[in-house]
């Protein structure tokens, strides 16, 4: 039996050396965006301009089912974004069945979501997706079936979707850095907490954050960056780790604004309020005590109920046959104390005291 | 349980006809196939007296081999990595347990913890995109009217029936279940086949692991979490007593198709997935009461 | 023995009662009287309705008809705790011990003496002076605070006798006690007995050991094939006629005579050692031969078996098989060799409790049933279906499980395992315990097939008439080491008990 010992043990090894060696062969780069390959960028000029403005259609003459997926509904921003898909289907006589995933990591759980939908033959489907590259199946076999695919908030790698909603994460990239350039003077140390891995916003944010920064804002220097699931817990864990790896943190980027207010946290029991500087994306209750407060400096508001609004719009326009734009970018502002009394939030968050129907 | 499972599909079938539409059961069946073919391996370990709680890191831990391995040498490498990816592990699970004699149960949970870990590690907690297309056809595609995850779930019940209950190295899995003292001494090497048994318990879960990767079309280290829990669900449910030595894969098969069926059922009837899982948490220990029930009876 | 009272009612009356199970008619109207203070014998063949009547009476089986009274009224109980709660107390044959607690934990389960009430704290200074207590009155060498897990058998036995004295019985029902007991440990337990008997209680006593019987017992009731026979009064009532009134015929031979011409040296072992537990062990058997091993509990007979068997490990030691030195170090090397082992204790070691009868027969040697990777199964069932013939194991079919059927027959299951192995030479560790007259005949017999066939026998047993009537040779150890050897014309059982607690008797040369 020694010898099995033996011989079982060097297999072991033999194995776990070829697997680490492979392995950091094919590490996927940082700069290789996911969802950016297929989607046109406003600056590379495509043929057809993106469209900022998107009114509702009339009313159509059916009742269309829509199918909806999202990754979660534990999300304030994503709550909001389901208010829009629901008051829109409501406007415009649409029946909706929305699904979601229960978290980031559930992809398997997504793609089964899709599968379903395709089968109850819903009219459209309209996906905030899980995983770029993971979901490229699933909306390929539904595009296959007749069922066309609106694109929202959080971009599938698949070239079939009829048209791709969402912010200008290039844009909200670059106010982040704005913003953290000027209130540290141009100098200083950060940290990244980017967000759910894999997906599009997580990354283009990110990136278009460190381009920036390092265009206009060089002596900032990254201390680090991780990514996690957009939750207060993740982002409290790593903002306590990182405090204890660097003594000087001068602020925090935050591709969420869930993993900010676990950042807030931390930082307030370290007692570094008002010293670091720290900058979020959305708006849920939280975010706003925090700005107030001084303890978030900023947050750039997306407005994930218009995103909801047109992308319903756009699956009515598809569906009665007028022509869809390829790409709808919705806007985005900056909010901080100075100016948090003034903002309109009618397309930020739902209205308070509405929840989701329990799916 | 047989009645059961017919039971459940009337009444779901009833309240909404799209359950027996064939796109459904292809459906189903197809999103069934991991799950099931991860209660396979774990019927090995729990008949044998032992316990499989590493299964659903080891997707993940597949899936990243697998699609590193697929972009590094090719179609067949990756998924021939993934497979041996997921045995390896069930060889570690296998030493420790029958060699350093930890109770299977800690030893596949600290399996549990690391395999994820590895995963993260080798993918840098990213996805692994870029796998050929031609891979999809093996999570997406037909052969015939049948997913072909499903018709390797089938393949994978029949194998595993067939070991279970014409072979030496079966019997002697139910025997060590029954009363392991006995079984050293009649003779069996007991510490050879408790490892055979998590390593049939890790291949399961590499081909699973691979059918997942090519579903998604690329390599996650975010899947499968609580899917063991769910495999230890379906061979309890199935019958098959915890503590070992009773139960078989046709019982297994009863227990997948019990949840696959109110998974999809209770869906299509609209009901919400928080509270799904409410009802498979009551019919896992209502099953396992009916048949405790049955057994004092006797 | 105080002859009980003859016109006081009877503390257990129990009249015409019946019991079915799927299948099987335990009782069918079986009666049984039993007075205050008196011990009363229940005899019978293995599947006779001894268990199943012991088990109404505690509460644990409800009769289908019948009725039982308890001094005059009747009773009828739900639940081994309403029988406990009328004083009646059982000790079983498998012991109902946590093994993972202490002595005092398990003698006291229950009913630990508390000290603050109502938190449920226990007092575990009284507990312990109470156990200890109780170990006095059996004359019991053990520490309350020991881990039931590391008590030998005997010991353990003890343990369930304390627990059902502390409990103040009116009615015991002692299921076979004495199978694990030495001498002195059974003499303890009758003067136990009689002092309990003395103070009013009854007691059933179930045992094979009819000698024990004649020597312990008021009345006997006999039962056969679950019906009522007789009751005899123990005194007038010759072993012969117990047996004929048992098994319905005349058992003339308690021990067939077997005699095979010996042949060559079939096993010999030399100065087998283990630290602290085996020292210099040495012998050797024919083929054709019944080596009886024989010495008191804790002479570690049981682990020289399992060191030969490879089931534990040797310091240093040799082993020839037919003159040829062997290596054997694990169980399987054993069965390669042809040595076969059946344990003490078959519930633990002996039996697969969830696999079928087949499936426990063939397991030692599926190589015979394996064609090109997969099992034959009905060669399998063919084969286990001559042994169930040949051993009369009692199942009603080959696919029921081993744990379903009584002890006797689980015996059996377990030599037929063995014998599909073609074994050469049989450890048999304790063969006949709790297996009735009829069965230990069937045993014996085999036994005497075995030899004649030119196997070799070593028979550990702690009976001593049943090693003075079935060895060719005898030897005797005491903890650890071979204390003497004997051949049957010169063995009595007052010179091997001398050998066994002295160490001092003539060795003769084999």
């Amino acid at each position: 039996m020694k010898r099995l010992d033996r011989r079982c043990g060097a297999l072991i090894s033999l194995a776990a050396v070829v697997m680490l060696g492979c392995g950091r062969g094919t590490q996927p780069s940082n700069e290789v965006a996911p969802g950016t390959a297929a989607a046109p960028s406003a600056e590379t000029g495509a043929t057809t301009a993106p469209v900022t403005e998107y009114a509702r259609p009339p009313k159509p003459s059916r009742q269309y089912r829509i199918g909806i997926a999202v990754p979660h509904l534990s999300n304030p921003h994503y709550v909001g974004q389901a208010y829009g898909y629901l008051d829109e289907a409501q406007n415009l006589g649409a029946q909706v069945t929305l699904l979601e995933a229960g978290g980031y990591q559930y992809l398997d759980k997504q793609v089964s979501q899709i599968e379903d939908l395709v089968a109850s033959k819903v009219d459209a489907i309209i996906l905030a997706a899980v995983s770029g590259p993971g979901t490229v199946g699933a909306v390929q076999d539904a595009v296959a079936a007749g069922i066309p695919v609106i694109n929202v908030n959080v971009m599938t790698d698949s070239d079939k979707v009829v048209t791709r909603i969402r912010s200008d994460d290039d844009v909200i990239g670059r106010m982040h850095a704005d913003f953290m350039g000027e209130r540290l003077n141009g100098a200083g140390s950060i940290v990244m907490l980017r967000g759910a891995p894999g997906t599009s916003w997580a990354e283009i944010r990110g990136n278009a954050f460190k381009k920036r920064l390092a265009e206009k804002f060089p002596n900032i220097k990254i201390l680090g960056e991780q990514y996690s699931q957009s939750t207060p817990a993740d982002g409290l864990r790593l903002m306590e780790d990182f405090l204890q790896t660097y003594p000087e943190i001068n602020g925090v980027y935050n591709g969420a604004d869930t993993t900010a207010i676990g950042a807030a946290q931390a930082i307030l029991a370290a007692g570094k309020q008002g010293k670091t500087v720290i900058t979020a994306t959305d708006f849920q209750v939280d975010t706003e005590k925090f700005i107030r407060e001084g303890v978030i400096s900023a947050s750039v508001l997306q407005q994930t109920v218009t995103m909801g609004r047109w992308g319903v719009r756009a699956a009515i326009n598809y569906l009665e046959k007028r022509p869809v734009p390829p790409v709808l970018l919705t806007a985005q502002e900056l909010a901080t104390k100075e100016n948090v009394n003034g903002l309109n939030l009618e397309n930020v968050r739902a209205p308070a005291g509405w929840t989701p129907p329990a799916r | 349980m047989p009645a059961v499972i017919v039971i459940l599909a009337v009444v779901f079938g009833s309240l909404n006809p799209n359950f027996w539409s064939g796109t459904n059961m292809a459906n189903v069946s197809r999103q069934m196939s991991i799950l099931a073919l991860l209660s396979l391996g774990q019927t090995f370990a729990i008949l044998s007296g032992g316990i499989d709680l590493s299964v659903g890191s080891l997707l993940a831990l597949v899936s990243v081999v697998c699609a590193q391995q697929m972009l590094n040498f090719g179609l067949v490498e990756g998924i021939t990595a993934g497979i041996l990816a997921g045995g390896l592990a069930g060889l570690i699970n296998g030493l420790v347990i029958a060699k350093a004699r930890v109770p299977a149960f800690i030893a596949t949970l600290g399996m549990l913890v690391a395999a994820r870990g590895v995963a993260l590690t080798l993918s840098g907690g990213l996805p692994i995109a870029g796998l050929p297309r031609e891979f999809l056809v093996l999570g997406a595609g037909y052969l015939g009217p049948f997913p072909i995850p499903t018709m390797l779930a089938v393949a994978g019940f029949v194998l595993a029936h067939v070991i279970l209950s014409r072979t030496r190295f079966g019997r002697y899995v139910y025997a060590m279940g029954s009363n392991e003292e006995a079984a050293v001494l009649s003779g069996i090497n007991v510490a050879r086949h408790k490892m055979m048994v998590y390593v049939v318990s890790g291949l399961f879960a590499g081909v699973a692991g691979v059918v997942l990767t090519a579903r998604v079309i690329s390599g996650q280290p975010t899947l499968g979490e609580v899917q063991e829990l769910y495999s230890i669900a379906a061979v309890v449910i199935g019958g098959s007593r915890i503590t070992g030595g009773v139960g078989g894969i046709g019982r297994t098969l009863m227990g997948v198709l019990v949840l696959g069926i109110l998974g999809n059922g209770l869906n299509l009837v609209q009901v919400s997935s928080y509270v799904q899982n409410i009802v498979i948490g009551i019919i896992i220990v209502g099953a396992v009461y009916v048949d405790l029930a049955r057994e004092r009876r006797q | 023995m105080v002859p009980p009272p003859s016109h006081s009612p009877p503390l257990l009356d129990m009249r015409g009662i019946v019991k079915r199970f799927p299948g099987v008619l335990a009782l069918n109207g079986v009666d049984l009287e039993v007075r205050a203070g008196e011990v009363h014998v229940l005899l019978g063949e293995n599947g006779a309705g001894k268990s199943t009547l012991t088990k109404t009476i505690a509460g644990v089986y409800r009769p289908d008809a019948g009725d039982m009274r308890l001094d005059g009224r009747p009773v009828h109980l739900r639940s081994p705790r309403d029988a406990q709660a009328l004083g009646i107390s059982t000790i079983y044959q498998e012991f109902n011990l946590a093994p993972d607690m202490t002595v005092a934990d398990n003698v006291f389960l229950g009913r630990e003496p508390l000290r603050v009430r109502a938190l449920g704290i226990v007092d575990r200074g009284r507990l312990i002076r109470q156990t200890r207590d109780v170990l006095a009155t059996l004359d019991a060498q053990i520490d309350p605070e020991t881990l039931v897990r590391h008590l030998g058998v005997a010991q353990q036995q003890t343990v369930e006798i304390a627990k059902a004295l502390s409990l103040d019985a009116r009615l015991i029902v002692m299921d076979e006690p004495t199978a694990a007991l030495t001498s002195r440990e059974i003499e303890r337990l009758f003067d136990t007995i009689r002092h309990l008997t003395q103070r009013g209680v009854a007691i059933v006593y179930i045992s094979h050991r009819l000698d024990e019987v004649k020597a312990i017992g008021d009345r006997a009731t006999i039962l056969r094939d679950g019906a009522y026979v007789a009751t005899v009064p123990v005194a007038s009532t010759s072993i012969d006629e117990m047996i004929r009134l048992m098994v319905g015929r005349d058992l003339k031979d308690k021990f067939p005579k077997i005699s095979a011409a010996p042949g060559d040296e079939a096993l010999r072992v030399e100065r087998l050692t283990r630290k602290g537990v085996l020292h210099d062990v040495s012998f050797s058997v024919r083929r054709g031969e019944i080596l009886g091993l024989a010495g008191l509990v804790g002479s570690r007979r049981t682990e020289t078996a399992r060191a030969i068997f490879g089931a534990d490990r040797l310091d240093s030691g040799r082993i020839f098989l037919r003159g040829i030195e062997v290596n054997v170090r694990t169980p399987a090397d054993a069965i390669d060799n042809r040595i076969a082992l059946v344990p003490e204790d078959r519930k633990r070691h002996g039996i697969f409790p969830s696999l079928p009868v087949r499936e426990n027969i063939t397991l030692s040697a599926l190589g015979q049933f394996s064609r090109r990777g997969l099992l034959d199964v009905g060669r399998e069932r063919r084969r286990a279906q001559e042994f169930v013939s040949s051993l009369r194991v009692a199942t009603p079919d080959l696919e029921r499980w081993v744990v379903y059927l009584s002890g006797g027959n689980q015996q059996k299951v377990v030599i037929a395992k063995w014998l599909n192995t073609n074994a050469e030479v049989f450890l048999f560790d304790e063969p006949t315990r709790g297996i009735d007259v009829g069965g230990k005949v069937e045993v014996y017999r085999l036994m005497g097939e075995l030899i004649s066939r030119g196997a070799a026998i070593v028979m550990i047993s702690s009976d001593l008439p049943e090693i003075l009537g079935m060895s060719d040779r005898i030897l005797v150890m005491r903890e650890g080491r071979v204390a003497g050897a004997f051949d049957r014309r010169d063995a009595t059982e007052e010179t091997i008990l001398n050998c066994a607690l002295r160490g001092a008797a003539p060795v003769v040369p084999s």
